[in-house]
Formats: C-alpha cells, structure tokens, sequence
C-alpha cells in the first residue's frame, strides 16, 4: 500500500538502512552516526534492528485500523549493549493487547491487555519471577480511545508462585459530569478519593493510548496534535501530554515498509516514539532504552524464557 | 508499633522537589510526603555511589568497615555482621520485606537478601520498566496485609537511576530541543558549571564524560529536562504507596523514611552521575514522615544526618535496640525535637563520607567542608554557608589553618574510631 505521508529523504534511507543492517551485533547507539535523520537519541527501528532485537523479517497479520484486531509486542531492552557487562539487552516480557467491536457497544470497543514483565532477581537463571497484568477495558471510539469504564488484575509471582498477598484487582470509571470530570476508582473493593479534572479535560491511559494510534494517524495525518491528561496504569495521574506527529521523520525502511511517527511528551514520562506502518499498525514503540516490537511470536519467547531461565539476547 | 517504610529513590538530587521552589519538576507524591515530615536539610550520603551508599544503609557502618566501597559484584559485604534486616527480625516481632534494588557488595537485584523477604526485585537499570512492579508488589502487600505484627518494608526504586542510560543514548549533538520543546521548557546550566579549581582529584571527569565533553548547552538543558522526568517516574510510584496507605487507613500507622542513595551532578562542574564529593553527588533528601503526628512540613536545618544513620533510626523507631556495631547514630532524638519544637543541641560536630572506591574523604561540619583525596596534588575547604556552590577553595587562606587543622583532626578520629574491614587498606597508609 502506497503511504498517504510524507517520504522526505526516503532514498538515502533505503541505503543506510542496507548499510545498517550489515553491521556486525552490539554496536552501540553512540556509534552509530549515520541513522535516518541522524536521531540516534533513543532508539528508532534501525537502532534496534542494528542491536539484533529484531529480525529483518518481521511477519505481519492483516490489520484494520478502525476493525478488531490484535497487537502483540515482544517488550526489549538495549541496556548494557555494546557495554562491558554486556548483560543488559534483552527481551523483558511481553504486551498483548486485543481490540474488539460489540455491536450491543455502539461507539465504544473493548480492550484486553495481558502484560508481563520479568524481574531480574540477581543472576541467571532468571526464572519465573515476573508481574502479570490482566486488564479489561471498554473505551469510548475517540481520538484518546478514553478508558470508559475498567478493570485491571495485577499479580506478582516469585519462583513460579502468584504471590496472594501481593496481588490485587482494581476497578475503574469515568463519570462525565457538567462541571467535572471524575474518575472513581476502587481497588480490592475499598473506594479510592476520586480522581477531579475539569469539564472538557482529555483523558487516555498508556493501556489504551496505544489503541487510538492507528485510527489516529489515519484520520488526523499530519494534523495530528492533542493535549491530554494520562491516566498511568489507568490510575496515576500525569498531566501535560502532547502527542503530536514529526512527519519529517517518517521513512521508508527496507525492512519494515514505511513507517510513519507519533511523538509524545509529557509530565513523568521520557518521550515516546510510535512508529506505524501504512495501515496505522504500531510495530516499534520507543522510549530510552526501551522499545515495544510487533512481534506474533512474543507470548511464546518469553514463555520460553520462563521456562528455561534462559534470556533471549537477539531475534537474528 | 507503627509500621516502618523505609522509601529510597536512586540518585535523586536534593533539590529536585516541587516543594524546594523547583518549576522544572513536578512532585506532588514526595511533598505530600514532605508535608508530613522532619526534613534533614544537612543530610550526606555515607559514600556517594550505589553499592557503598547502600552497604552503610543496611550495615549500619562505613564503606571501608563493611567491605562495600566500590559497586562491587560478588557477596562482598562482610558476613561477621547482620545486616538491618536480620537485626530486626531477630530483635522484634516486625515482618519484613523487601522490593527493588539492592546492589549492596553484589548484583544490584536480588531474590536472597540476609534478613529480608524479597516481594520483587526490580530490572537492573531499568526504572522505567521495574519500579511500577516493585510499586504494584508493594502496594499488594500494603492493601492484603492483616496480620496484627507491624511491617518493616524496604522499597528500593531504580529511577532516576536511569538518567545513566539517557547520558549514554543522548550521543547526538542537539541544535534545537527534541520532541517540540522549546528553549523555555529547559532548566539552564548551573552557574558552576564551568567551575574548576585545579587538576584535583576532586574534578577529575568520570564515567560518561566521553559523552557529554561533546555536548552542546542545548544537549546539556535537554538532560536536566529528561533527569527531571526520571524524577517525576519515581514521585508518580511513591504516589501509589501513599495511595494504599492512605485507602487501607495505615497511613498515620506508618512511619516513612526518604532517603536517596547520592545525588546527580546535573552539570555542576560539568559532572554527571555521582561518585564525587561535591554538594551535588553527596549530599541527598532525607526525611522522615510521621502522617498524624507531622501535619505540616519542619526543616531540620542543624543536624548533621549521614546515610549511615539510617539503620541506627529504624531500630530505634522500630523500638529495637541500636547495635553497639553501628558508627552512625539514630536521628529520633532530632525528630522528636522537630516534633515538638524545641531546642535540640545536636552533639555531632562533623560527618564523614567516603568517595572513590576508599580514595576520597569529605569531613562536613554545620559550615565547613574538607574534601580530601589519597596522593592528591590538593585539599579543598569550602564555606558552605557563605559558598554553597562550593567555588572558593580556602585551603591556602591563612586564617583559615585552624579550621583546616580542626577539620584534619576530625578525620583522623573518625579513621581510629572505625572497625576497618581487614580486607580495605588503611586510610593512613
């Protein structure tokens, strides 16, 4: 599919991104100088790709932006590449989030999140140890993908074992108001001091901003600028978001296709970089050190590594 | 007895707080915090680098007594001692707990903590990702427990931490801010940042600089803007152990320590990261939050705290006897003072810390501050009353020799008063 965005610079991009991907393992990023448009400040998919946490080939699922769909993501980190320790870059844990339209749900569509993240107790192996999140979210069809009404299971498991006493379940929901905003929110039954902003205040959750993505660059192009309260983990208050789109760095990689980018800032964040591809599907998210890949497989790597206590350091 | 939560950040500068009159961060969390606590305005971090600054936490002794005076990786704390968490469960009837980075003498996250039951261990550098975890396990325990012993709970963030890992991405040279900014919305350069007395081992540049000596002002404003929000992720966790306190009605039953292992350079004599014994690297927020009892912040601005305190105070407030083997001291007498606002004459005259895997020593006394360095080519004294930027060596000032020559003494003492780990050379060789 044809992109409908900007292609600046796209020719000598197809020729760094040969180049770059010849580059032999653990390069680190400050010697990598010659990226798309010389952004080397955080990750980008080359980066990644140069550091082995993808593989060239990346296997898609057919993916509308306004339908159903799901999005798995192999969680990565570049900590310690090109470092002497070396021990550091890896795959973390996993995000699967599924979309699904209801036609008793006029207007809104229904999320599920199922995130783990795996702790790293001291040395290898690194075996079961990890935080699961189960979230269930109903989400009005706008521009944010607003968390509407949700719950959301957190548990902790040590040596293969859900530790009861740390876990917790916590439901949520947004009541419009005339003059407010407010979030209600309980957590193991017991009702949490609402959450107040005033009439008019955009709201949106990293567990659903990613799911307004695809419409969202789709529909807005390069228009796209919103101001946003997020609610983190659909709880904790970070005010100040911007999300706005740098289509100067969109670029055509042979690897992955065009990709098009979202940039977002905000209150207790370091920004984020999404890069989609034609059809608004998000296949890297960035953020420091750490990206979000599209990856089919990313369940069943890290459910690997659960098993063996074996890190897995590169996908080439 | 009240539960005990002993809260610590990872190179969190002192002054990167709402509540200090700081615009460029947002804190809410930690002044909430604050709002309720005795404040130690003269608190220095024992050893200004993760693994000693931690070691002294929880060994209630220096670096060069524990054995931990480097990041060491290898079970390097002395074992002919316990450690805070086995004193406690030997000495009260407290559960204790452990979540995040430990890093003491060994890998920086671990399951097998001596003394501790370790609920979640964090990913090594990286906050970003572990502290929500070591939140979220922290908050379940907080929100599930219900037995009637009270909790001692470590809660040991990475963030901001992870400053490290944006000083080594950011290897781009930045003419304009990134991500929309605008020049406004950088904090500028400290006005010491070009400041350099001599060749010292004090100045000398450390671990990142091959980065950052390519750095623009626009690159070095960008990294005051991200260390900020690496601040602004561990105030957003803090939020939600105050959140379940607050909801499971504990929170006037808990006693909250805040502390931060060293601080960040943040450009200070173009420094970055920490391992210096400069204000901006030792010297750390510490305060101690009693909700109920503190209604309203008190500044604590005449007691000399160290990190080496820490274990000495959580005894004392956990009611439990203060080990003989501990060279700090407990700060409840201070607190109580604070709390009931009367005249507390604090009888510490002076603080050590060490630096530089056991090279480096700072004597801080309520106005002066010696630094001193092995086979160094000069000593520094600083007013730090009149010169908090620390930019006036005195070392050479006639009228300035007896309180050099006191400030000498007090090291000296303080080397002859510790029981040095056999395997740490001698700080008068």
């Amino acid at each position: 599919m044809k992109s409908k965005f900007t292609r600046r610079q796209a020719i000598t991009r197809i020729g760094i991104g040969i180049i770059t991907s010849m580059i032999p393992k653990w390069i680190y990023a400050k010697d990598i100088k010659s990226l798309p448009n010389n952004k080397v400040t955080y990750l980008n998919p080359e980066t990644i790709l140069v550091n082995r946490g993808v593989s060239q080939q990346m296997d898609k699922e057919v993916f509308n932006s306004s339908g159903g769909w799901k999005l798995p993501f192999r969680l990565w980190t570049a900590i310690g590449a090109g470092q002497a320790d070396n021990n550091g870059s890896s795959t973390l844990g996993y995000l699967l989030i599924e979309k699904t339209i209801k036609k008793e749900f006029p207007g809104k569509f229904t999320l599920d999140v199922r995130q783990k993240i795996l702790q790293q107790g001291g040395r290898p192996p690194f075996k079961d140890d990890f935080h699961y999140t189960e979230a269930n979210v109903i989400c009005n069809d706008d521009d944010l993908a607003t968390p509407l009404t949700w719950e959301v299971n957190h548990s902790i498991w040590r040596a293969n074992t859900k530790l009861d006493f740390c876990s917790f379940t916590e439901k949520g929901e947004l009541v419009v108001n005339s003059d407010s905003i407010s979030v209600r929110i309980s957590v193991n039954n017991l009702q949490h001091p609402d959450l107040r902003f005033s009439p008019g205040t955009e709201l949106t959750s990293d567990m659903t901003l990613i799911a307004s993505l695809p419409k969202m660059l789709i529909e807005k192009g390069n228009k796209l600028s919103k101001h946003f309260v997020m609610l983190e983990k659909l709880r904790m208050r970070k005010d100040n978001h911007l999300l706005f789109r740098n289509a100067s760095d969109d670029y055509v990689s042979i690897n992955f296709g065009t990709l098009h980018k979202i940039e977002h800032r905000g209150d207790g964040i370091l920004p984020f970089d999404y890069w989609l591809d034609d059809n608004g599907c998000p296949l890297f998210i960035c953020t420091l050190h750490n990206a979000f890949i599209y990856d089919l497989k990313a369940e069943e790597k890290v459910e690997q590594i659960c098993l063996t206590g074996k890190r897995r350091q590169f996908e080439d | 007895m009240k539960n005990i939560i002993f809260l610590s950040a990872d190179q969190h500068h002192f002054s990167a707080f709402s509540s200090n009159g700081n615009t460029y961060c947002k804190t809410p969390n930690l002044d909430r915090l604050k709002n309720q606590s005795v404040d130690f305005e003269l608190s220095y971090s024992a050893s200004p680098l993760c693994g000693p600054a931690r070691g002294s936490w929880f060994s209630g002794m220096m670096p060069s007594e524990n054995g931990v005076t480097d990041n060491i990786y290898g079970d390097a704390m002395r074992k002919d001692y316990p450690t805070l968490g086995q004193w406690i469960a030997e000495k009260s009837n407290y559960s204790n707990f452990y979540a995040g980075k430990w890093h003491v003498g060994d890998a920086p996250h671990m399951y097998n903590i001596r003394g501790f039951d370790v609920i979640c261990s964090g990913i090594n550098r990286n906050g970003i990702i572990g502290d929500a975890s070591i939140s979220v396990a922290c908050e379940g325990l907080i929100r599930n427990y219900k037995k009637k012993n009270p909790f001692y709970l470590t809660i040991s963030y990475t963030q901001p931490h992870d400053i490290c890992e944006t000083i080594r991405m950011n290897t781009q040279i930045l003419d304009k801010p990134l991500y929309g900014l605008k020049e406004k919305d950088l904090p500028p350069i400290p006005s010491n940042f070009n400041y350099k007395h001599c060749d010292s081992r004090a100045f000398e540049q450390k671990g990142l600089y091959e980065i950052v000596r390519l750095w623009t002002e626009t690159d070095w404003r960008y990294y005051l803007w991200s260390y900020y929000r690496h601040v602004e992720m561990a105030d957003t966790e803090i939020g939600r152990i105050i959140d379940a306190l607050e909801d499971t009605g504990q929170l006037e039953n808990t006693i909250i320590i805040y502390t931060s292992d060293h601080g960040e350079c943040m450009g200070h004599r173009t420094h970055v990261q920490k391992n210096t014994l400069f204000d901006e690297s030792v010297k750390v927020p510490l305060f101690v939050s009693i909700p109920g009892t503190i209604n309203s912040a008190v500044k604590e601005g005449s007691t000399l705290a160290s990190g080496l305190d820490i274990m000495p105070t959580i005894c004392d407030l956990a009611g439990v006897d203060i080990p003989v083997f501990a060279s700090g001291r407990s700060l409840k007498p201070s607190i109580d003072a604070a709390i009931t606002r009367t005249n507390y004459d604090d009888p510490r005259e002076y603080l050590v810390a060490e630096c530089s895997n056991d090279n480096g020593r700072m004597v801080r006394s309520r106005q002066y501050k010696y630094i001193t360095y092995r086979n160094d080519i000069c000593d520094h004294l600083y007013d730090m009353i009149a010169d908090p930027l620390e930019m006036k060596n005195l070392v050479d000032e006639q009228e300035m020799k007896p309180v050099l020559a006191k400030h000498k003494q007090w090291l000296n003492d303080w080397e002859i008063s510790l029981d040095k780990d056999p395997r740490v050379k001698n700080w008068f060789e």
